[in-house]
């Protein structure tokens, strides 16, 4: 907790500069139509192309000389024109509502478009909301405020990785996740690794190392329509992420400071009985080395109880300071920012230190060319990497375990760290695989650092009044360095861990390169008749990816507590390499007729190295195009005086996707290990059957869309329906192993989505002190499982829990179900129960069926934004519904009579009678005493997947902020221009929640497809902090 | 606008017509890999890992057939002591076969056929062939073989299964034809990992496989079995300790290098020795218990039936589990794995001579037999030789006993397969010996699914009822339930 000492100075850190402005300068006041300050308008003097915008109150400074003139905008306000006449006046300004509402997005190709232009969704969120409560990951900040975007983490603590699933999932076996584009450029955001059911690591995504504070503004561009023009990429829809250039906000020098630092601690989800000890059918324990099993005796009222969980997690830290430096000038604008962020998890042994450094400038070097650079580069460094699953080396499984009598600090043994000797394993129970939760926090050898570099670039060339080109490149470099060990089955051998005392070292660097460029030619706005205009572009691309890994795996440290590679007793070499490409050449046209209707046609063209081999006689490309219109009702027809704005769109388009990995085509051969007795040894490669005729699947999609404001647009509605249908997927079809493959692809899988989007916000009050924002969006998305494969098996998606379980895909059912083992059931759907060694004890059904939806289909968000006078309350509410989870958690905490499901009301010598029948059709008979034990050792048993399946709704408070902006008065006179702190929050507890003893959404494999598996990761945090930012 | 629709008008067409996929043929070929390979080294490979794959040995020898047999105990997994059920440990060698060894072996007789090679090394395929599935046959009965491991070569990715007569059949054929191509040396080389290019050993290895498979059949086909019989000994079989065929195995560099007891040994330390084969050749005072047993704990063999609740109940102390080991000096990663020995062959051997009532014969072969099955220790650890006056003196107690052939050659090939799990269980299902008891003679556990008895079979995977489900059905109708109860063809 050293970071701690960091707080002091780097939160007062504060390194000032003063900004110059030259002389001449105007000043003045804009207000809108009831005469109340508009804070964040612009104005831009024409002459000089010079920009600024209006402060908290309204004002406004700019250099200007006579016959000037100033054009003041702001959205949902009419554009405003003023020649200066005379220089020494204060102007106050009132700008009037505007009919039109100009607001803008950024859409494909980093255009800024027109909202009302827009026929299809795009949902534009401003940095400012991205910032507002850091997280580690940028995307955690979205989560709940996009209708249509279901966002989700894993339990792994600060370094996880986040899952973005936009309407729906569409390809049984791509990662469903969306295309990132950060300023033109695509980036990487491979998942990095994932724990399996025996255990493993998060190892992040390639969003993971963005810098919140960077960014801009993000766009969600939801629908094919909108995505349609990235092609087979985007067949999951697109984010943009556009990151902060100077910006014209303010002439001359800027600088902007700014800290976070946030505590979080466990939250109180973990609820088990404490009324039980430490025993087994109802005798307590004589056996030192079984602290597990809580079906002892009842505890004498004076027992000491711990709660050991608190006990074992710590409070995690996180703290980012950030500074940014603008400057902007006539010819253009840059900014340099540098962040540094170090933080602790909940298992204060997993650290994560990132610094980043992005600049970003803007430069118009004559009136024809504009160039645009951005540079950001970050490194990572992490370390203690905390292990999920049912492994040997997770501190987060047996921790739950411990009688509650018993206090987890016995096992820290006399080196403090949960070794005899510093070293090896003190093992708190017979079982190898039962680990000391101290030994695998304080042993844990995984790091991983991280170097990346985002490089974009793009120059504009302005060829005439109506015609420009432009080039667009960049590329994403990452270079991953793992520090690890390895094991069987996802198994991590830490050395000196009871299970494989020895320990293996993996060490791997894994480079990941890719690279985007497009050159485009395009109209700026081409007048055909007086009411009738188009604009378009066309344009060719070619993206490249490219990774190569080389590691080093060693068996069997030698001298102990060496974790270096040379200490192992002997070494394999592994190496991977894989290059893929996609060429595209694509064409976008868009008619305005009188700015009322608004008609946009794409069509694009991606060809695939990846579906590319000698002979292939079907298609390496596949051509897509996209149709889509706006109409502004409130232009074309009277509509009721409080309809402000009344828009109806809708889209249609096609997207390929699922092109794969490269070399899947063909069979091949290659080494294994190192030969034997000197002999090489050779085998084919993998286990699929590679499937040359292999094409594109086809996903189409159709939107509606209604867009309203009303009263003073004080009222928005924004609502959107849409279905989409893939069809041809490639499905990894299982092959009976006979055949001596497990897997093969076929062009075969079908599925459906549809769904509905809801925005709706409010401004309630709207005093000059006193205002309250209310939003709130709703979604839900009804996926169908059309077809799996030719015999319409049952595909296995993701693999389950400990249960026979798994996430599956079943024709006919939504797209990834739990699949799994469920309780024999008479016709009225009662449990039959038979007798065992005279306990009553539930009966397996021997065919697996669906036991619930992972993926919740329903979601809700609801913020509310109160302002008073400086200070500002900002609470953000999420909820799922209709989504379930299997939790390992409780299942374990059944077997073990740590559930307080085990101790019924009156007591475990009352007991309890189980819902249901025996099979003799009498009723259950009573379960008292050590019964119970046997009744729950079956009942939660892990072949039936079904005892430990909940439904999982929700509402989370997920986020909270309480803002104070220090007056205009108390700065005035001071360098510092604007000043804020706040208290934020995030993820402070539930309304309401289904799922006993952990967090609805403390999901193991939250990365893959494998949605609604609780794996015992870690507690999900809660967090509080401070937030500090300054404008100098 | 002209200017500006003529430039659009050249571009337009200068992108529709550039080569797209220029190159992309070539990207797409993996640097790292090869699309073809030296038969030699697939022939390499499917030796080692027909000798030992980890994950195999494990679930399915180790932790199924050695408890099933009474050879070894393994408490965390009770289920073959207790016969209650855990499928993954059932299914693991049909799991692991196809995907390896028999996907291997597949390939490499395609290669040859393709390459026209009707010789040597095509016959040593066959009987390779025949040595792998025999396992798999005699483990789950009716089982795909006909068009097994042909999902790339014939597409078929859902083959039928194969009647366990039909593919006995044909495997004893395969054996003989196999043989037959053998002339000369092979070109091998040093890929022979098991014999070192030793061809003659190589048609021994053939005709004592078709003698094992000849033998396995004598209930269900008299006359086949004798046929076959006569076939395999006029060919040749094994008459030496030398002609052994096994796996010499080193530690490392990677796991697929070392014997799969000895990863397993490091890997699983609940294991036991059972208390069966512990009291057996303690009370026949047999030198190999020091051999197979650890010697620095003589607590004496763990009990069947129970799983570690009930022997808590018992007053044992689960943690410490207080039975004896293996012997580590035997359980070592570099120590060889037995493919198919002459001990083995010279006991079946008797057990022919003595059924057709030639008693010498047998006896000569019963001697030689246990004398091999004594020496073979050697291999472990030269330590472990034994004297021939220590190996006299046994057979003089345990002498040939034609009254009780049957017993006595059952046991004997029992203790002479310890580590060759699979082969003791077959034999025991086949000649009843040794006269094992279920739940080595304790009650039988309630959480038993087999009422009692001693299962007779390992079980498909139960995936194969949804991947491959209309071949599945039908050898669930014809062969009987996917249970550990149905009995396999011969196994009558």
């Amino acid at each position: 907790m050293k970071i701690y000492k960091h707080i002091i100075f780097t939160s007062f850190l504060f390194f000032v500069f003063s900004i110059s402005l030259n002389a001449q300068s105007i000043s003045g006041i804009i207000n809108d139509s009831e005469g109340l300050p508009l804070p964040g308008a612009t104005i831009q003097n024409l002459n000089t192309l010079d920009g600024v915008s209006t402060d908290f109150d309204g004002k406004f400074n700019i250099d200007a000389s006579l016959d000037d003139v100033l054009e003041i905008s702001f959205i949902g306000f009419e554009t405003f024109q003023l020649k200066i006449s005379n220089l020494s006046d204060d102007f106050t300004i009132q700008l009037e509502l505007g009919n039109e509402l100009d607001e803008v997005v950024v859409s494909s190709f980093g255009f800024e478009k027109k909202t009302k232009a827009l026929g299809y969704s795009v949902t534009q969120v401003e940095g400012d909301e991205m910032s507002r409560v850091k997280s580690t990951n940028p995307l955690q900040a979205l989560r709940g405020k996009v209708a249509g975007v279901n966002i989700s983490n894993n339990a792994s603590g600060i370094k996880g990785s986040t899952r973005v699933v936009i309407r729906g999932s569409s390809s049984f076996n791509g990662s469903n996740q969306p295309l990132y584009i950060i300023d033109g450029i695509s980036i990487q955001n491979e998942q990095l690794g994932t724990a399996g059911e025996w255990g493993g690591i998060d190892g992040g995504d390639g969003l993971s190392t963005i810098n919140p504070d960077d960014i801009k503004s993000i766009s969600v561009l939801k629908g094919g329509a909108a995505a349609a023009l990235y092609g087979s990429r985007a067949s999951n829809g697109v984010i943009l992420i556009t990151t902060k250039d100077g910006g014209l906000e303010r002439q001359g020098l800027g600088v902007e400071i700014s800290n976070q630092t946030i505590f979080t601690q466990i939250n109180d989800n973990f609820n088990p009985q404490m009324s039980y000890g430490n025993g087994l059918l109802g005798v307590a324990s004589t056996n030192s080395l079984d602290p597990f099993n809580s079906w002892g005796p009842k505890l004498s009222s004076g027992t000491k109880l711990y709660d050991n969980m608190n006990t074992l997690y710590d409070t995690g830290l996180a703290m980012t300071n950030s500074v940014a430096f603008t400057s902007n000038t006539e010819k253009g604008s840059t900014r340099v920012s540098f962040t540094n962020l170090e933080a602790s998890d909940v298992i204060d042994t997993s650290e994560l230190k990132r610094n980043s450094l992005n600049l970003t400038t803007v430069q118009n070097l004559s009136d024809k060319l504009t160039v645009k650079a951005s540079i950001k580069y970050n490194e990572t460094r992490e370390k203690g990497n905390v292990v999920m699953g049912t492994s040997p080396a997770s501190p987060n499984e047996t921790i739950r375990n411990f009688t509650p009598e018993i206090d987890v600090r016995d096992y820290l043994g006399e080196f403090g760290n949960g070794t005899t000797d510093g070293i090896n394993e003190l093992l708190p129970s017979t079982s190898i695989y039962s680990t000391n939760p101290w030994f695998a926090k304080n042993n844990n050898p995984i790091s991983v650092y991280r170097d990346r570099l985002l490089a974009s670039t793009s120059i504009q060339y302005n060829i005439n009044e109506y015609l420009y080109a432009k080039l667009q490149a960049g590329f994403d470099r990452n270079t991953n360095h793992f520090n690890n060990t390895t094991g069987q089955g996802g198994n991590l051998n830490f050395p000196g861990i009871s299970f494989f005392p020895k320990g293996d070292l993996y060490q791997q660097t894994q480079t990941i390169k890719q690279h985007d460029a497009d050159f485009f030619i395009g109209t700026n706005g081409i007048n055909i008749t007086n009411d009738f205009s188009f604009n378009g572009f066309i344009g060719t691309g070619t993206f490249a990816f490219e990774s190569e890994a080389v590691g080093v795996l060693g068996r069997n440290t030698v001298i102990p507590g060496l974790l270096t590679i040379q200490n192992t007793e002997n070494q394999a070499a592994l190496y991977q390499y894989g290059k893929k490409q996609i060429n595209s050449t694509y064409a976008n046209a868009e008619f305005d007729y009188q700015d009322k209707i608004f008609l946009t046609v794409t069509a694009r063209n991606d060809w695939f190295s990846t579906l590319s081999a000698v002979g292939k006689e079907t298609p390496n490309n596949d051509l897509y195009g996209s149709a889509s219109l706006s109409v502004i009702l409130s232009d074309l027809v009277e509509l009721p005086s409080f309809l402000s704005f009344a828009k109806l769109r809708g889209g249609f388009s096609q997207v390929a996707g699922g092109a794969g990995n490269p070399y899947s085509l063909s069979l091949t051969y290659g080494l294994i290990g190192q030969g034997h007795l000197g002999s090489p040894l050779g085998a084919i490669n993998g286990g699929n059957i590679p499937n040359v005729t292999i094409t594109p699947f086809q996903k189409d999609e159709t939107e509606i869309g209604l867009d309203m404001k009303m009263f003073n647009n004080k009222l928005s509605l924004d609502i959107a329906y849409y279905e989409n249908k893939t069809t041809g997927d490639i499905v990894n079809a299982a092959t009976s192993r006979a055949s001596g493959y497990t897997a093969t692809t076929i062009n075969l899988g079908e599925m459906t989505n549809q769904g509905v989007e809801i925005l709706l916000r409010g401004t309630v009050i709207d005093k000059e002190d006193l205002s309250l924002d209310l939003s709130l969006n709703y979604a839900n998305n009804q996926s169908n499982v059309v077809k799996t494969d030719e015999n319409g098996n049952l595909l296995q998606i993701a693999v389950g829990s400990l249960f026979n379980s798994f996430i599956g895909a079943k024709e006919g059912e939504p797209f990834g179900v739990i699949y799994g083992t469920s309780f024999l059931r008479d016709d009225q759907g009662r449990v039959i129960h038979k007798l065992i060694d005279g306990v009553p004890i539930a009966q397996q059904e021997n065919v697996s069926k669906v036991l619930g939806l992972g993926v919740a289909p329903t979601q809700i968000g609801f913020g509310g934004d109160l302002s008073y006078k400086n200070f500002s309350l900002y609470v953000f509410f999420e909820g799922k519904f209709g989504g379930s989870i299997i939790s390992d958690t409780n299942s374990r905490m059944k077997q073990l009579g740590r559930h307080q499901i085990t101790v019924p009301a009156g007591g475990r010598e009352v007991g309890f009678t189980p819902d249901g029948v025996m099979d003799d059709g009498s009723a259950v008979p009573l379960v008292a005493g050590s019964d119970i034990q046997k009744y729950w050792n079956t009942a939660a048993r892990f072949d039936i997947g079904e005892e430990n399946v909940y439904t999982n709704d929700f509402i989370r408070i997920s986020q909270l902020s309480l803002n104070y902006r220090f007056p205009q008065e108390v700065l005035q006179g001071t360098f510092i221009k604007s000043a804020n702190v706040a208290l934020v929050g995030n993820n402070l507890g539930f309304i309401f929640k289904d799922v006993p003893n952990i967090d609805p959404e403390a999901f193991n494999r939250a990365n893959t497809n494998g949605q609604g598996v609780e794996g015992i990761g870690m507690p999900i945090g809660e967090s509080l902090g401070l937030s500090i930012n300054l404008k100098l | 606008m002209k200017k500006l629709n003529i430039l659009l008008l050249i571009l337009s067409f200068a992108l529709v017509s550039c080569d797209y996929d220029k190159g992309f043929e070539e990207m797409n070929v993996d640097p790292t890999a090869s699309t073809s390979l030296d038969v030699n080294q697939k022939f390499a490979y499917l030796f080692l890992k027909s000798a030992s794959d980890e994950y195999e040995y494990t679930y399915t020898e180790v932790l199924c057939a050695a408890q099933l047999v009474q050879q070894l105990t393994h408490q965390t997994f009770p289920q073959s002591s207790i016969f209650s059920l855990r499928e993954d440990l059932l299914t693991g060698s049909w799991d692991v076969a196809y995907v390896s060894t028999i996907k291997t072996v597949v390939d490499i007789i395609d290669q040859l056929e393709k390459d026209g090679n009707t010789g040597t090394e095509m016959g040593i395929a066959r009987i390779m062939k025949a040595y792998i599935f025999h396992k798999i046959v005699d483990a789950y009965g009716d089982t795909p073989y006909f068009d097994a491991g042909k999902g790339y070569i014939d597409s078929n990715f859902r083959p039928a299964y194969d009647d366990a007569e039909l593919i006995y059949m044909d495997m004893l054929k395969e054996l003989e034809e196999g043989v037959a191509q053998i002339t000369g040396s092979s070109t091998l080389g040093n890929s022979d990992i098991i014999f070192g290019g030793d061809t003659t050993k190589w048609k021994k290895f053939g005709n004592s496989l078709m003698l094992r498979l000849a033998m396995r059949i004598k209930n269900v086909d008299a006359a086949g079995s004798s046929a076959w019989v006569a076939k395999a000994i006029s060919g040749g079989v094994m008459d030496s300790s030398a002609d052994t065929a096994m796996m010499v195995h080193t530690n490392g560099p990677t796991e697929l290098n070392k014997n799969a007891w000895g990863i397993h040994y490091v890997r699983y330390p609940r294991s036991r020795l059972g208390k069966t084969i512990y009291d057996w050749l303690q009370a026949k005072n047999d030198p190999r218990l020091n051999i197979i047993a650890d010697p620095s704990n003589t607590y004496g063999g763990n009990p069947y039936g129970f799983n570690d609740e009930d022997l808590s109940a018992q007053g044992i102390n689960v943690g410490d589990l207080p039975y004896t080991h293996v012997n580590p000096a035997i359980s070592r990663a570099d120590q060889p794995r037995m493919l198919l020995t002459y001990a083995q062959t010279a006991f079946v051997l008797a057990e022919h001579y003595a059924a057709s009532g030639d008693h010498a014969t047998a006896e000569t072969h019963y001697n030689s037999a246990v004398t091999s099955a004594m020496n073979q220790w050697a291999l472990w650890d030269s330590s472990f030789a034994l004297s021939s006056a220590d190996i006299n003196a046994y057979l003089a107690v345990n002498s040939y006993d034609s009254a009780n052939y049957n017993e006595l050659i059952g046991d004997q090939f029992w203790v002479a397969s310890f580590f060759d799990f699979f082969e003791a269980f077959a034999n025991f299902r086949r000649t009843g010996f040794p006269a094992l008891k279920p739940f080595g003679g304790n009650p039988a556990h309630p959480e038993n699914l087999t009422n009692g008895t001693i299962p007779r079979r390992m079980i498909y995977n139960p995936a194969e009822a949804n991947i491959n489900k209309e071949n599945f059905d039908a050898v669930i109708s014809s062969q009987g339930p996917n249970t550990r109860t149905t009995k396999v063809w011969w196994d009558n």
